[in-house]
């Protein structure tokens, strides 16, 4: 790493900052239940639509057994949660919902989710994705025109018809069979990534036809490497920074998908948080009357700067990665 | 001659012609043979399928009809006949360096691991035995160890070009295919690869196939030359009776073309200047290739097919010679 090499980014200290906010988002996705923050699901009807306010800062009556079912992870930081600050809890500084729900809280728990939904749907269609771009660009003739026609398909059929047609089936499936105990998140995951492969494999595939052109790629033959190898050895590591540019722009596309399938009470569902469901609820919270910004304001106002952030960073990514801009150095 | 390492019978190769519905034919019937510790070049202007029968003879690109038996230690290989493994396997008697040392090295691939993919592919060593062999390899043409380590685009365009060299005598082949391997070098440079491959022609009993447009490349390393054009072999022989007597008017417009380095006995050359251009191999004529560029074609050079034929040591294909 030559000096040359950091100063681009030092001159663009927007991407400095959007990296920082993004560290921070996913520290706090991931140490939610270590702070001190209500349960996202505590309920104090007396304390409904209160407006964002410093009155209470600091107060006591953590209820650890409103956090349904928390993961092995998530209960170890609970008990050290509780090891710390006992049953303190902050108040309800960001206001609440219209059951008393404390927005702070349930904001970090809702980052969760929301990263969560992006980072897994987009590893499901960066496998996916990949891999059939790459078997479809190295195979070429036949196989390539069949495995593209295919996406091709995909790519014409409504996706949005489709996720709201699975989910509910889903939904009907669950009602026939309580017992089984189906989990929507885990089909969300499902259903998005599957989904949202198309474009990678597309573009995946395009690179890796325009590889098998270039004279290494004989050579590799020539050199007896099997095809096994060669998708291994030459392909994928050529393929990488176009992949991962992609994925900076995959995963908050998802993430809006996510939100706007939980807006439309298809995605995440009560007693679950993502940012999605309680923009819903602050839609939900609108009346005539009665306007609680800050139910709206504060989901809207995460979402918005962590996708900014992932986009300046995708931008980033991108002039890391072209050589054009990387210049002649090493 | 040897005994032939490599043997190519009536090769022919076309390609489906681009956006028409017609067939380029870029090799038509070639067959010739390369003996073992023997250096032979192949030389042809550009377009003549020079670089299609190497692919051929890899099998890089499968040849329409023809056979291709390479001499392995135990026991000849017939390389049109084998597929997946078995054809994996065989090419590490028969390696091949690129005309392009830009394109031909993987810009991700550090250059150890370019020099050790084929001892990897072959199952020939691995670990601290592969790097040792690769460090010999580099060291052997003249590269020094160090750099394995390094990645192409931090070499020069003669050091990668020793690195595809490396590569292809990673295997220990007992033939070596070179496409242009000199081509994109400046001068110097080309002199010192073309030195390393005669060095290494005579400490490993290496055979080449040497593709060129380059007839100073020619006098330089082979021993025999084969003319190529309109994907056939016009002239085949010894470097020095080929060049200092050649029988095929073609091969007489090709040596002309080339000048002399002294003024006086470059303006007393009365040259053969060859007007036109080749015929499209698209339609390729009933007789012979060269006939409507040909100072001396006659009328039966336009209807039938000249055959090589020997004349004087030489293979000829000209109803003239």
């Amino acid at each position: 790493m030559s000096r040359r090499e950091t100063k681009p980014l030092n001159r663009a200290p927007h991407r400095t900052f959007a990296a920082r906010f993004l560290v921070l988002v996913g520290v706090v996705a991931v140490l939610v239940p270590l702070l001190p923050l209500a349960a996202p699901s505590e309920v104090r009807l007396e304390e409904k639509l209160a407006p964002p306010s410093f009155g209470t800062l600091w107060r006591d009556g953590f209820e650890p057994d409103r956090i349904r079912d928390p993961g092995p992870l998530s209960r170890v930081l609970i008990d050290a949660r509780i090891a710390v600050f006992g049953d303190g809890q902050l108040g309800p500084l960001l206001g609440t919902d219209a059951l008393g729900r404390c927005l702070l809280s349930r904001l970090a728990w809702g980052a969760r989710l929301s990263l969560a939904v992006g980072l897994v749907a987009s590893a499901i269609s960066l496998i996916i994705g990949v891999l059939w771009g790459a078997v479809a660009g190295y195979s070429g003739g036949r196989v390539d025109d069949i495995m593209m026609r295919i996406v091709d398909i995909l790519y014409a059929l409504p996706l949005m018809f489709i996720v709201i047609f699975v989910v509910a089936l889903l939904r009907g499936f669950r009602n026939e069979h309580p017992e089984l105990e189906t989990n929507q998140i885990i089909v969300l995951f499902a259903v998005i990534g599957a989904t949202s492969w198309l474009t990678m494999a597309r573009i995946v595939r395009g690179q890796v036809l325009s590889l098998r052109g270039t004279e290494f790629m004989d050579a590799a033959r020539a050199a007896g490497s099997t095809n096994l190898s060669i998708l291994r050895r030459h392909v994928l590591p050529n393929v990488t920074p176009i992949v991962l540019v992609t994925l900076t722009l995959t995963i908050p596309r998802v993430m809006l998908f996510e939100a706007f399938l939980s807006f439309l009470g298809l995605g995440v569902e009560a007693p679950d948080v993502s940012w999605g469901v309680l923009a819903r609820q602050g839609f939900d919270a609108l009346t005539a009357v009665h306007v609680s910004a800050w139910l709206i304001l504060f989901p809207g106002l995460a979402f918005a700067s962590t996708l900014l952030a992932m986009n300046v960073l995708g931008d980033r990514l991108r002039d890391a990665t072209d050589p054009r801009l990387r210049g002649d150095r090493r | 001659m040897t005994a032939p390492v490599l043997t190519i019978h009536d090769l022919h190769l076309s390609y489906p012609a681009r956006g028409a519905t017609g067939t380029v034919h870029a090799v038509r019937g070639v067959s010739m043979e390369v003996g073992a510790g023997e250096v032979v070049a192949l030389v042809g202007e550009s377009g003549c399928g020079k670089s299609s029968l190497a692919r051929a003879v890899l099998q890089l690109r499968r040849p329409d009809a023809g056979r291709i038996v390479l001499e392995a230690p135990d026991g000849p290989l017939p390389l049109h006949e084998l597929t997946g493994n078995a054809l994996r396997h065989a090419r590490r008697w028969m390696q091949v360096v690129f005309q392009d040392p830009y394109a031909s090295l993987d810009p991700r691939m550090s250059v150890g691991d370019a020099v050790a993919e084929p001892l990897r592919a072959f199952g020939l060593a691995r670990g601290a035995e592969s790097r040792k062999r690769v460090a010999k390899l580099l060291e052997q043409v003249g590269l020094g160890s160090a750099v394995a380590s390094r990645f192409p685009h931090e070499l020069s365009g003669g050091q990668r070009q020793r690195v595809g060299i490396a590569r292809a005598l990673a295997p220990e082949p007992r033939i070596v295919l070179l496409d242009e391997a000199v081509s994109a070098l400046d001068v110097s440079l080309r002199a010192q690869v073309l030195n390393l491959l005669l060095d290494l022609r005579r400490d490993l009993d290496l055979a080449m196939l040497f593709i060129t447009h380059d007839l100073a490349v020619v006098r330089a390393i082979a021993d025999r030359v084969a003319v190529m054009y309109l994907g056939e072999l016009v002239e085949v022989g010894f470097r020095d009776t080929l060049l200092r007597s050649p029988r095929h008017p073609y091969t007489r417009a090709l040596l002309d073309a080339v000048p002399v380095p002294d003024p006086a006995r470059q303006a007393g050359r009365t040259l053969v200047a060859l007007g036109g251009e080749p015929p499209s191999q698209e339609s390729v004529p009933r007789g012979c290739g060269f006939a409507n560029r040909c100072p001396l074609a006659e009328e039966r050079c336009f209807s039938e097919r000249p055959r090589l034929r020997p004349v004087d040591g030489t293979a000829v294909s000209c109803h003239l010679a």
